[in-house]
């Protein structure tokens, strides 16, 4: 028998209560009756037990990926147009993660030559169809717009057939010896199963993979501290050509090369790089407008299609909150909406181009660096940054510097030099379905500061989606693929040629 | 203006069925858009209807914007500066409680001695052929009683805002943000003197917490 969320009620109940005599359109709801568009239409697939009690099965899918963020949704996408019948659980309301929730603009940039993946490139090829011009004309950073991104993200899950769950959350895993036979998810009706061939960790926090036992670890093993958290922002109503006047002109400040509409300010007080701003917010200290912690840290960007507003990379929320314990998490929330409010206030009195400024976007989610990872089939180390590490099953390059904000700094690599990720650093020996994406795959603390960043991460979740479909279609287990035997005009990325 | 973007397509009917914007106080040149509404079909009580409507109502808001960019004067520039990060729901469920409000409430203005605030929002149904009930006279009002807070199956939990006790038609009127608001103002006082006095929350006699502690008294003790 099929289960799903209705509560049996008469029609005649329910009319009563509505105080109309006559059956008529009834406004929706759970009933499954004409008109409405839910599960009821055959979605359901079955029931099953859970913590004593009958659950729906919402889904019996190939793959489910867990988190639409930058690698989830770049998952999802792929493994649907290579086959696979896909289902990508969001706890948001819109795809993109932190580049769309969690207010992070622009991606960074690898540093590596010829790292655009396919999908990396094809994304940027929409935002340009929709008359954002992602490239600066001098840096490799992708300069977006968050809300035509989200846009961007429905359109491709649209087109290549994925289906999207909002607003549901991964609670749990029913594992049955190595395999992940369904993953528990609390929807706005309650909770319910999905289950699903492979399953797709792409939660950041390694959700999935803890819950199913992947071991794992967090924060750096000599603090045991996490990477701080930040609370992006966007502020309205800057006078951006005054600012560029003041900040490039007056001040000489010459570090951004790039240009309005892509214009961007910034100070960072323990780097060794002195910056022109680095005066005003120093004297926000003395005058007790602004804390050390405010202070320390104060960097803006301007997005594309919003004249006027800069996405602002701060605060940064002292180290001592962390992003892998949900009480720490949550007063870091309320700490770091405080230091915004100040650090937009002093702004607005303060900065030139600033004068009628105000807050126009909080995020909504934090900005967590990092909080988990796996210990995967391969551990990536820090050495593998330094020697360039080159691997047969490479899924993506990248050069980004090692940036673990308070700990360690490193040099950028030589021109032209990049280190590559391999595919088993998205899998795990205890679970045999599952592939990892993102900022936690199996790497240590203070490599993953240099691979945690978007492009990457999209990279990442295109070569699991492509993987998971090809396992799938060959009866191979997620963990055993060989990246490398997928034939190379399939895959997303095939080391020695780069990126295809 | 809107119903030639219908005719030369640059809009649907759904998405002219409802527009309007508010300006906010302290970000000057910001309005925020009480639009899109998704169509009925779309399901606020099931997650795979509710994720369609998701983006659904994505789309239309950018047909919206981008035709009010293309012809209202004054957005000549304009841009989409932030999207909700939840979708609006205005009913999902709603508990049987220990009384259950009903649309007679509201038209017959009833007061209550256990009321914990008042309100005379009409019964609001964003679907035209439901829209049939009489509005108050200026003046009247109707209150919620406490009861409608609590259960008879669970004693330590109370119920507040959207998914208090309530009938479809009644809810269309309690569950705007000031009565809500202070629905969870009497719910968070009753917890605490509960506690304080060792009585089940579902067993308070709202109207017997002295007068100053209590967030609303009705007239009608």
């Amino acid at each position: 028998m099929e289960k799903s969320f209705s509560i049996p009620i008469s029609r005649r109940d329910f009319m009563k209560m509505a105080g109309m005599a006559a059956a008529g359109v009834l406004a929706g709801g759970s009933i499954g009756g004409a008109g409405t568009v839910n599960a009821a239409g055959g979605r359901t697939s079955g029931a099953m037990t859970y913590a004593g009690k009958e659950i729906p099965v919402l889904f019996s899918v190939d793959v489910c990926v867990a988190g639409g963020g930058p690698s989830g949704t770049a998952a999802a996408i792929m493994a649907a147009r290579n086959g696979a019948r896909t289902v990508l659980v969001e706890r948001g309301v819109a795809l993109g993660g932190l580049a769309v929730l969690g207010c992070v603009y622009p991606f960074m940039q690898t540093h590596a030559p010829d790292s655009d993946t396919p999908y990396v490139a094809e994304v940027k090829e929409r935002l340009r169809q929709h008359g954002i011009e992602p490239f600066d004309g001098v840096t490799q950073q992708t300069w977006h717009n968050p809300e035509i991104l989200t846009l961007i993200y429905d359109e491709m899950c649209a087109e290549a057939g994925v289906e999207v769950l909002f607003q549901t959350v991964v609670v749990d895993t029913v594992v049955e010896g190595r395999t992940l036979t369904a993953c528990i998810v609390q929807t706005i009706a309650g909770l319910a199963a999905i289950r699903a061939k492979t399953f797709i960790d792409s939660t950041g926090d390694a959700f999935l993979s803890r819950s199913a036992g992947v071991p794992y670890e967090r924060g750096y093993e000599k603090t045991g501290k996490n990477q701080p958290l930040s609370f992006r922002f966007e502020m309205g109503g800057i006078d951006i050509d005054r600012l560029y006047q003041h900040v490039a002109v007056e001040l000489q400040e010459d570090w951004c090369k790039s240009k309005p509409p892509y214009f961007e300010i910034a100070e960072a007080m323990h780097r060794k790089q002195r910056y022109k701003l680095e005066e005003l917010m120093a004297k926000g200290v003395e005058t007790g407008e602004l804390t050390q912690e405010e202070a320390e840290y104060m960097q803006g960007y301007t997005i594309l299609g919003k004249n006027g507003v800069m996405s602002m990379n701060c605060p940064e929320i002292p180290v001592k909150f962390s992003a892998s314990d949900p009480v720490s998490y949550s007063k870091a929330v309320a700490y770091g909406r405080r230091m915004m409010h100040h650090i937009a206030d002093y702004l607005i009195r303060h900065l030139p181009g600033f004068e009628n400024a105000f807050i126009s976007r909080e995020a909504a989610m934090l900005g967590a660096r990092e909080s988990w990872r796996i210990r995967g089939k391969h551990y990536l180390v820090e050495d593998d940054y330094h020697n360039q590490s080159r691997f047969t099953d490479a899924v993506c390059r990248t050069a980004w510097f090692i940036d673990a904000h308070g700990e360690k700094v490193s040099e950028k690599l030589p021109k032209g030099g990049f280190y590559e990720i391999p595919y088993g650093s998205l899998v795990a020996e205890e679970i045999e379905n599952l592939i990892v994406t993102g900022r936690c795959i199996s790497a240590s603390f203070i490599l993953q500061a240099s691979m945690r960043i978007q492009p990457t991460c999209m990279s990442i979740g295109e070569a699991a989606g492509i993987a998971a479909a090809w396992g799938l279609s060959k009866g191979i287990a997620a963990n055993a693929v060989k990246w490398e035997a997928i034939p190379a005009k399939k895959r997303s990325y095939v080391s020695g040629e780069g990126a295809k | 203006m809107f119903h030639s973007g219908v005719d030369w397509g640059e809009l649907t009917e759904d998405d002219i069925l409802f527009i309007q914007a508010f300006s906010i106080i302290g970000k000057p040149s910001v309005m925020s858009m009480n639009c899109p509404e998704s169509p009925v079909k779309f399901s606020a009580s099931d997650p795979v209807s509710y994720s369609k409507a998701v983006a659904y109502g994505r789309r239309m808001m950018h047909h919206i914007a981008d035709y009010l960019v293309r012809h209202l004067p004054g957005f000549e520039n304009a841009f989409i500066s932030r999207e909700a990060s939840m979708v609006g729901v205005r009913e999902s469920w709603r508990i049987r409680g220990k009384y259950y409000m009903e649309a007679e409430d509201y038209l017959k203005a009833h007061h209550f001695p256990d009321a914990v605030c008042r309100t005379a929002y009409p019964i609001d149904i964003h679907d035209v052929k439901l829209d049939l009930f009489e509005k108050l006279k200026k003046g009247q009002y109707y209150e919620i009683p406490y009861r409608a807070l609590v259960t008879n199956e669970i004693s330590n939990l109370l119920v507040v805002g959207r998914c208090a006790s309530g009938s479809f038609a009644a809810q269309a009127s309690f569950r705007i943000q000031p009565t809500c608001m202070s629905m969870g103002e009497a719910a968070g006082t009753a917890a605490a003197w509960g506690l304080a006095h060792g009585i089940p929350v579902n067993e308070i006699k709202w109207e017997e917490i002295p007068a100053e502690n209590r967030s609303y008294v009705s007239e009608e003790e």
